[in-house]
């Protein structure tokens, strides 16, 4: 089986760059604490959310996208579910960053239907569907579930059809189950499965963008926020002797022994949260 | 703007209808499904409630369409699972042709594959919020392939909700308007609802937890935990929209959903009774400023209108 392995910077890109090390050795360093001998692709953006997309400096992407051209590391940009106020402004930051589209970055994961459509639209390039795509239940609290083989259910004829009309390459999937069979993946179609945390939950409410406010101004979605996210993570005990992490808006469960099953070539993203800092 | 209710207590449905019910939804359960696909698989969102939430089997629910049909309201019959597989999206397909022979008003639907489906079959369809419709090109996605009405999420803004009626029109929207808060999104909370377990949203807000903070000075600290102090004891314990209700209607939102499948019959009709009369008085109203002078508010106030911790859409009463 081939593992083609990527780090996956979404939302955490600001916080390493502020270490003030040079983004290269970052990956370096990170690559060797994952096992990985070569980081061949990074993921940059947001899978979760808007408002951290925006704030995302346009100046330190450009960095990461050179500094990772010069390196032969492939860029995957990630496109969050923007909502309807940051919509126009998300569509703005894309736009700024088209001029390094095949050039630095070579594909865009996109999250929803109708960033699909966008991007499809008015880019030529290359388009993953995101993890917010796949919806399998995941819940290791059910310990009957979480062990059984998952078989993805988004394999189904509509969606043949939709990776036809829209060129679709690429699928993400989360690390949901001890098992992934994705024998039933359409064909040509190169999946990416993200490590060692499984996203179960998110919202456009953030518990750490409320630090700040007043309290009647709590936990509105969408709000805005100074990137609290960066200086902030909270780690729950469910007595399950599994770490589970809020950051930002998601809660995540640590699962990093997920099998794949049913393939014999795939992305492993690794998300760096224990290296970021915080914890 | 139409009350919509959960069809949860069919002895009730003259009680509902009393009380101001436009509208109803409902799931129901099947265990010819959970046998063909298994314990953990839903037909609904809530199929893990079992009976509590699904009260009726589908046979039952046929007969609801009728009984409505005589009684002059809709009918909505609920298939928000996450996602379905290939095997069960051709299972409901048996399930959408009775429905429209027995001449069903509408499917709530979660996913394209399902909208396509009722299309095909002919019977309307709603997108479930289990969709995520956030901003108007995902509403324009869905309205292109011919649905009928979009349920919008309970976490957008109402700036953001009267942005999108406006730019995709020639669409029913439906809001969520009492009852139950959600401190994530509906579309994308892939943690099991079943009876055996809370939500894990349950879970992690009555989880010991350690707050880790980069900064970890006395004032960072203490503001970290304060905040999350007040998310885990008082955001959404409930909620309730009945503030917004001058401006859905100036927006032309036509339904304000009532959640709450599995709760007890006498305070859901307690909750029409609320929209309808404050719906009454909307519109009999010049101002959302007189409005929200004359309005009744919910009993429970003192607890509820605290600091904008229950609201929907607290932007309305705290700027």
């Amino acid at each position: 089986m081939t593992q083609i392995d990527c780090l996956n910077f979404c939302e955490v890109l600001q916080d390493f760059y502020d270490k003030n090390v040079p983004f290269i050795t970052t990956v370096r360093d990170i690559q060797k604490k994952a096992g990985f001998a070569k980081c061949e692709r990074i993921y940059i953006g947001s899978s979760f959310c808007g408002p951290y997309f925006l704030h995302l400096s346009e100046k330190i992407m450009v960095e990461v996208i050179e500094a990772c051209q010069a390196e032969g590391i492939s860029v995957t940009l990630v496109l969050p579910v923007f909502t309807e106020k940051c919509l126009v402004l998300g569509k703005e930051k894309i736009k700024g960053l088209s001029a390094y589209f095949d050039k630095g970055i070579d594909e865009i994961t996109v999250n929803d239907y109708g960033m699909l459509n966008y991007i499809s639209g008015n880019y030529s390039i290359k388009l993953n569907m995101g993890r917010l795509f796949m919806k399998d239940y995941r819940d290791p609290r059910y310990e009957e579930y979480f062990h059984s083989e998952l078989y993805p259910k988004i394999f189904t004829p509509y969606l043949t059809e939709l990776m036809k009309k829209y060129r679709i390459t690429g699928m993400e999937f989360d690390p949901t189950h001890s098992v992934i069979n994705f024998k039933q993946k359409p064909k040509d179609i190169e999946i990416g499965v993200h490590s060692p945390y499984c996203y179960m939950t998110t919202g456009h409410i953030c518990e750490a963008a409320s630090i700040h406010k007043e309290i009647d101004h709590k936990f509105r979605p969408t709000t805005s926020c100074q990137s609290e996210c960066k200086d902030i993570i909270i780690h729950y005990d469910l007595h399950d002797g599994r770490n589970w992490y809020r950051v930002g808006p998601t809660i995540y469960f640590e699962n990093p022994d997920c099998r794949i099953e049913g393939i014999n070539r795939y992305r492993w993203i690794y998300f760096p949260i224990n290296e970021e800092g915080v914890r | 703007m139409k009350v919509l209710v959960p069809l949860n207590s069919a002895e009730h449905v003259d009680d509902y209808i009393q009380a101001g019910a436009g509208e109803f939804y409902m799931g129901f359960y099947d265990p010819e499904w959970t046998e063909r696909f298994g314990e953990y698989a839903d037909i609904n969102r809530l199929t893990g409630f079992r009976e509590a939430a699904n009260p009726y089997d589908f046979e039952t629910v046929l007969q609801m369409v009728q009984k409505m049909k005589e009684k002059e309201r809709t009918l909505y019959i609920t298939f928000n699972a996450s996602i379905y597989s290939k095997e069960e999206l051709k299972f409901l397909e048996k399930y959408f042709m009775r429905l429209k022979d027995a001449g069903s008003d509408g499917v709530i639907v979660s996913c394209m594959e399902l909208v396509n489906l009722a299309k095909a079959v002919g019977i309307p369809s709603v997108i479930s919020t289990i969709a995520g419709i956030y901003n108007s090109d995902m509403a324009k996605f869905y309205a292109d392939h011919g649905t009928k009405r979009i349920i919008l999420p309970r976490d957008l803004m109402l700036t953001e909700i009267e942005s999108i009626t406006k730019n995709v029109g020639n669409m029913e929207y439906e809001v969520f308007m009492m009852r139950n808060g959600c401190a994530f999104s509906d579309s994308n909370c892939l943690g099991m609802h079943r009876i055996e377990m809370c939500s894990i949203c349950s879970s992690i807000t009555k989880a010991d937890n350690e707050i880790l903070v980069k900064d970890d000075s006395f004032g960072n600290r203490h503001a970290a935990e304060l905040n999350n102090m007040i998310y885990s004891a008082h955001f959404h314990n409930t909620a309730c929209g009945l503030c917004s209700i001058y401006r859905f209607i100036q927006m032309g939102i036509v339904a304000g959903k009532i959640v709450g499948r599995s709760d007890q019959w006498e305070n859901i009709c307690r909750d029409i009774r609320y929209i309808t009369e404050n719906v009454e008085i909307a519109r009999a109203c010049g101002s959302e400023e007189e409005y929200l002078k004359r309005m009744v508010f919910p009993e429970d106030r003192n607890v509820v209108c605290k600091l904008g911790l229950s609201c929907y859409y607290p932007e309305v009463r705290f700027v």
